[in-house]
């Protein structure tokens, strides 16, 4: 347990917000596969503004 | 993709962890000797070296980049994300500004303390390693996206890893006037905009200006970056 936590604050440096958001950006490209190219691109990036934005509002680590 | 973005973010990344590597070894050198210190660290970079040895070639081998994309792009945003949040509660005073000098004086009086020169070589290779090991997985996640330019992000990081703790050697005192949360601003931009670029790949997104949408992302991620800054800025009491 005490590896995972270590390999998880290496990567994500504690935050939660982070790979959640992440994961919704990458589940969202994925499972949207209708939208204009465009669009879906826009779409991917304005999640990940939004992780980060996420992640700076939680509690300084 | 231009070799000089994946040099220069090493360069500037290995940079500023470089100057918080070297108030660590400054510390042993002062204390301990120069011999105990350098050892310590030349025995980091070569466990340092090893890494990246063994797995950057490995992966600059690989001939589907697609699904490296798609694993190594998710950790840069990740590392990105943590690198700007930092500097973000930093630049907003959420967190106290990285002080080398407060750093610097807390290892003397440990290393005082320890008088063993085992503590010493420890302390500098341990400096040395754990400051270098992002470095390390940022240059080898780097080859594996873009193969050819690998040489390009290793002397990125070499060079500035010399230039580093040669001027800390010359100088005999920690970097207090280094600009470092302002680096890690700009190396957490790349590094979210490199993510950015090469997740959309990996996962085939269409990138409305090709591999040039990075300069897109920079802007956009530098805007949030200030933006945020702004938002999370605590409030001046009288």
């Amino acid at each position: 347990m005490k590896v995972l936590r270590e390999i998880y604050d290496f990567v994500a440096g504690g935050s939660l917000a982070a790979p959640v958001g992440l994961a919704v950006a990458i589940l969202t490209a994925i499972f949207v596969p209708h939208l204009d190219p465009t669009v879906r691109a826009a779409t991917f990036v304005a999640i990940v503004v939004l992780t980060l934005a996420a992640a700076t509002r939680e509690k300084v680590a | 993709m231009n070799g000089w973005v994946l040099g220069g973010t090493t360069f500037l990344a290995s940079a500023v962890e470089m100057v918080e590597a070297a108030t660590i070894v400054l510390a042993v050198g002062i204390t301990q000797g120069w011999r105990t210190a350098l050892t310590g660290a030349a025995w980091a970079f070569v466990a340092l070296a090893i890494i990246i040895v063994a797995f950057g070639p490995v992966l600059a081998r690989q001939g589907a980049i697609t699904w490296l994309e798609l694993i190594v792009g998710p950790f840069m945003i990740l590392f990105g994300i943590t690198w700007l949040r930092k500097a973000i509660w930093r630049a907003a005073g959420r967190k106290a500004m990285h002080d080398e000098q407060a750093i610097f004086d807390k290892e003397v009086a440990m290393l005082q303390a320890a008088r063993d020169k085992r503590v010493g070589f420890a302390t500098s290779f341990q400096g040395v390693f754990v400051e270098g090991l992002e470095v390390a997985v940022i240059v080898v996640t780097f080859a594996a996206t873009r193969p050819a330019l690998l040489g390009w992000s290793i002397w990125g990081a070499v060079a500035a890893a010399l230039i580093v703790i040669a001027a800390a050697i010359a100088l005999r005192a920690p970097f207090a006037r280094v600009p470092e949360n302002a680096i890690k601003t700009v190396v957490g931009v790349m590094l979210l905009s490199l993510g950015t670029l090469w997740t959309g790949e990996g996962l085939g997104l269409r990138w409305w200006a090709g591999d040039a949408t990075l300069f897109w992302f920079v802007a956009i991620y530098a805007a949030a970056a200030a933006l945020l800054t702004l938002v999370e800025r605590k409030p001046v009491t009288a």
